[in-house]
């Protein structure tokens, strides 16, 4: 039932971004719904998502469609962090698939996988607009390091594996 | 004010067209080919698979026909060097991961792909990495799936949208990643689901039934109507003839595009229920001795119908026609049920037939006139259900803005946005009075009521299958039709079957004895012999136990295509009759179209045309008008269908019947998947039902003093376990059956008893 994933206050955040758009085009707001249930619940289950479709009064179909679509948003359980590689055009000219293996190596695990502490996720990414950076890395789709190479990598990393250790 | 006229060149051509049509439409009216995959003209423009681009004078680069408005004077080469060599570049793209199965392909042969890579392909391509596989859906009974075939045209996706009204079907992912399918692979519910093969460019979805079946190029095609609902959609279809000219076999069925009625579309029942053309069909005339089906020359059996029905004294014996014959069949049927003396009955569904000759079988409206409705009510309908090109229709006119409302009592799940007002069927007449009052239709010798329905003013009726089987139908089609004459309405009483029109219309003119009180009481009553046409009382009237030792007591002479269970205990003599596909005649359907179809193949076994059959039994009977009749136009000549005089609905109602109480009462109307025999064996259909429930209201529950919440035990018919489904969404005393309901044919709109489950 959409009234239990999309409470009281979930709905009148969503609802402000309803009405922005006209009246009847509440479609438009399927992005930020999304984005608020994820950042309320840190991924995406299918029960959120019919959640989102019921509350905007949408088919199914459609939301799936969307939350399929971009990276940004989880559905399967992610770590504290998120560590983002860009492997888009640029990046993967500029050798982004080593950027992925050295952090695989690093955090010993597969791209897509979470460190077995849940501290951190490994990701592809697609283009992050930072190409006359590349290659790129994203970090908790907040912080960008452009033009990474094994020791910035390393500075960018410590932190997340040592925090609270 | 006239209308504008631009004037475009292409090709060299000069054309002239409307302002707002794209290249494409003024090239396709013009008969100059553009290449297209991802356009349909009934749908709409998304300009995804670019294979459309031609070069456009002044613009930069190639312009996509499908999204590019002609401007006056625009000069566009859709042949040019720079237009082949964009659509050669598409094509490259397109191929890269689209496999080459064609001799394994169900679409080979009539592909576009395939037609266009003869055109525009190229022997080779300069992508060396591997292709894409996409793993395949199930989904459902119907559409076969083979997705890495997908080329992402979202035909399929944007029909499902825009067409059908249940968008179930989309583009899940992004890029490399992307794949049509329903992510929750729960597969495809739709109605009108079949569309999409046809609508597929490639052979991404294909027919189940018709998977690995044959191929197209070996098809002979034929002209012919669908007889599964009350508008007669226009068919393609296809026979194959097998073992060198000695045996055709019906492949299989496609829509013929008609503007009046089902336009390109189909509904799955039409498409799919050619499936049981070889389905436990009767191939030899039979007669049963002493308990024993034994096979008997058509002579003989011939003989022994005509002995047995010639015995019966007035009113002894009864005719039940199935409504969904030609009117040609019909015809000769009744006009053998005169001179013999037998009741007839065509309606299986009607429980009140005091308005039998009013016309019921003709609404003076057209397609166009329900496309074009503003406010529209529906009482007792549920067309996506019933009658799924209607249900479309209704769609697009409320897309256009009208406002549609329901009368029902139960919850109806709609393609199109709807109000739908609940309320128990003894209601209905007290709210159409009351809409009549706040319209100032006044009644005479009839109270009203008040009660708010808030309609407005009304300019379209649709009357379904629940006034049909209404008790107090005569009633309601009568009120209705007066508003209509007061209003200038229009109205459209759905009928059951293909074709009660053209019945209604012969039968008056035959001056054919109709029953005129509930046919089942009468069957109960009296009837030496019983001859049943092209139907099984079990499954197409409401059934009971009563009835059927009635069937075993008399003789009963079943012509028919198909056998069912229980037709092998209660007939005693069946003779083999062309199945709908094998005929030739004529159907009016409910908007008054006469259309007349050949048979697409030979009849099966020594099955024959029904016309023939009666006629010769006429003969045997020493009716000699029967010897006059020497083929099918005979026949028309004699039916004078052209003029429609019945056409409009007359009866008036001048005393309301009080509505019957009974405590708890069955809504459900006959299951569409077992609307005839045909559509009853076709197995592709059978498989779309889902579990058997009944639902119910919490209230009615608590009301019948039950307290299980799993199930309820059924006392009418087997007393059997059936799954609850409790819902606020249906009028209390009322029970609906959901799901595969078609064994509890016995009980629609009767009254039903429940008791304690688990």
């Amino acid at each position: 039932m959409s009234s239990q994933i999309i409470h009281e206050r979930l709905a009148s955040a969503i609802d402000q971004w309803v009405n922005k758009f006209p009246k009847g085009e509440q479609k438009s707001a399927t992005l930020m719904a999304l984005r608020l249930v994820q950042e309320e619940y840190r991924w995406l289950e299918q029960p959120h998502l019919d959640a989102v479709a019921e509350y905007l009064k949408l088919p199914k179909i459609d939301v799936y469609e969307v939350a399929s679509f971009y990276s940004m948003y989880q559905h399967q359980p992610v770590g504290k962090h998120l560590v983002k590689v860009c492997t888009s055009l640029s990046c993967c000219l500029n050798g982004a698939y080593g950027v992925v293996e050295y952090l695989e190596g690093k955090l010993n695990i597969q791209c897509g996988q979470t460190t077995k502490d849940g501290r951190i996720t490994l990701q592809e990414t697609e283009c992050l607009a930072a190409c006359a950076g590349a290659p790129a890395i994203c970090v908790d789709d907040k912080f960008y390091h452009e033009n990474v190479t094994a020791q910035t990598i390393e500075k960018m990393i410590r932190p997340l594996i040592e925090e609270g250790a | 004010m006239t209308e504008q006229v631009l004037t475009v060149k292409i090709d060299g051509k000069t054309l002239s067209c409307k302002p707002g049509q794209s290249i494409i439409e003024v090239a396709d009216q013009n008969g100059i080919f553009i290449p297209r995959f991802c356009y349909h003209k009934s749908l709409s423009v998304v300009a995804s698979c670019r294979m459309c681009l031609v070069e456009v004078e002044r613009a930069p680069k190639a312009l996509p026909a499908c999204a590019t408005p002609v401007a006056d004077g625009m000069v566009i080469k859709s042949q040019s060097k720079i237009a082949r060599q964009a659509q050669k570049a598409v094509m490259e793209f397109l191929l890269i991961n689209h496999p080459l199965d064609c001799p394994i392909c169900d679409q080979g042969g009539e592909c576009e792909l395939q037609d266009l890579s003869m055109g525009y392909g190229q022997s080779e391509s300069s992508f060396y990495q591997s292709k894409r596989a996409v793993k395949d859906e199930d989904l459902g009974p119907l559409i076969a799936t083979n997705m890495t075939r997908c080329i992402h045209c979202t035909r399929c996706v944007r029909f499902g949208r825009e067409i059908a009204g249940t968008p179930e079907l989309g583009a899940v992912g992004r890029g490399g990643h992307m794949e049509i399918g329903t992510f929750l692979k729960q597969g495809v519910q739709s109605e009108v689901s079949g569309n999409m093969i046809d609508l597929c460019p490639v052979g991404a979805l294909t027919s189940k039934p018709f998977k690995y079946q044959g191929r197209s190029w070996g098809f002979g095609s034929h002209s012919h109507m669908s007889a599964h609902d009350c508008l007669g959609s226009h068919l393609s279809v296809h026979t194959q003839v097998t073992n060198v000219g000695k045996e055709q076999r019906l492949m299989r069925v496609l829509p013929k595009e008609s503007h009046h009625v089902n336009g390109t579309w189909l509904s799955d029942r039409d498409r799919f229920s050619y499936t049981a053309n070889e389905q436990n069909r009767i191939l030899k005339p039979m007669f049963k001795k002493q308990g024993n089906w034994i096979e008997v020359s058509w002579q003989e059996a011939l003989t022994l119908a005509a002995k047995k029905l010639s015995e019966l004294k007035m009113g002894q014996g009864q005719l039940l026609l199935s409504p969904s014959v030609s009117t040609e069949e019909g015809y000769m049927a009744m006009k053998l049920a005169v001179h013999l003396g037998l009741e007839t009955c065509f309606s299986m569904l009607k429980q009140d037939l005091k308005d039998q000759f009013s016309g019921v079988g003709v609404s003076q409206i057209t397609m166009h006139d329900v496309k074009q409705a503003k406010n529209i009510v529906m009482i007792g309908s549920n067309p996506k259900v019933h009658q799924p090109i209607l249900g479309l229709a209704i769609r697009q006119a409320q897309l256009a803005g009208a406002k549609v409302e329901h009368l029902t009592a139960s919850g109806l799940t709609l393609n199109y946005q709807a109000t739908q007002l609940i309320a128990h069927p003894r209601l209905w007449v007290n709210h159409l009075l009351s809409h009549a009052q706040s319209q100032n239709i006044a009644f005479e010798g009839i109270k009203s009521v008040n009660t708010e329905v808030g309609w407005g003013q009304v300019d379209l009726w649709v009357l379904g299958e629940g006034v049909l089987m209404h008790p107090q139908g005569s009633e309601i089609r009568s009120l209705v039709s007066q508003m209509v004459q007061a209003t200038g309405a229009k109205l459209l009483i759905l009928t059951e079957g293909s074709n009660t029109a053209g019945l209604s219309i012969v039968a008056k003119e035959l001056d054919v004895n109709l029953s005129d009180r509930p046919y089942l009481q009468k069957i109960g009553i009296h009837s030496e012999a019983i001859w049943l046409h092209q139907t099984h009382p079990e499954f197409d009237i409401p059934f009971n136990e009563t009835i059927y030792h009635q069937l075993k007591k008399s003789f009963v002479v079943a012509t028919s295509s198909f056998w069912s269970d229980q037709m092998k205990e209660y007939a005693d003599l069946v003779l083999p009759i062309a199945s709908h596909y094998e005929t030739s005649g004529t159907q009016v359907n409910v908007m008054g179209h006469v259309q007349s179809y050949q048979a697409a193949l030979m009849p099966l076994g020594e099955s024959r045309p029904a016309w023939k059959v009666f006629k010769v039994l006429g003969q045997l009977l020493g009716k000699t008008d029967f010897s006059e009749i020497e083929a099918l136009s005979d026949i028309q000549q004699l039916m004078k269908l052209s003029v429609l005089s019945h056409a409009g609905y007359d009866y008036k109602v001048d005393q309301l019947r009080p509505a019957n109480q009974v405590s708890l009462l069955n809504i459900s109307a006959k299951h569409p998947m077992a609307c005839d025999a045909q559509v009853r064996h076709a197995e592709p259909l059978q498989n779309t039902m889902d579990q058997l429930r009944v639902r119910i209201s919490e209230q009615t529950l608590q009301s019948l003093d039950i307290h299980s919440r799993k199930t309820v035990v059924l006392f009418s018919g087997a007393f059997s376990e059936v799954l609850l489904d409790i819902s606020h969404d249906i009028a209390d005393g009322c029970i609906e059956f959901v799901g595969d309901y078609r064994e509890l044919a016995g009980s629609w709109l009767q009254e039903i008893e429940l008791g304690n489950g688990a």
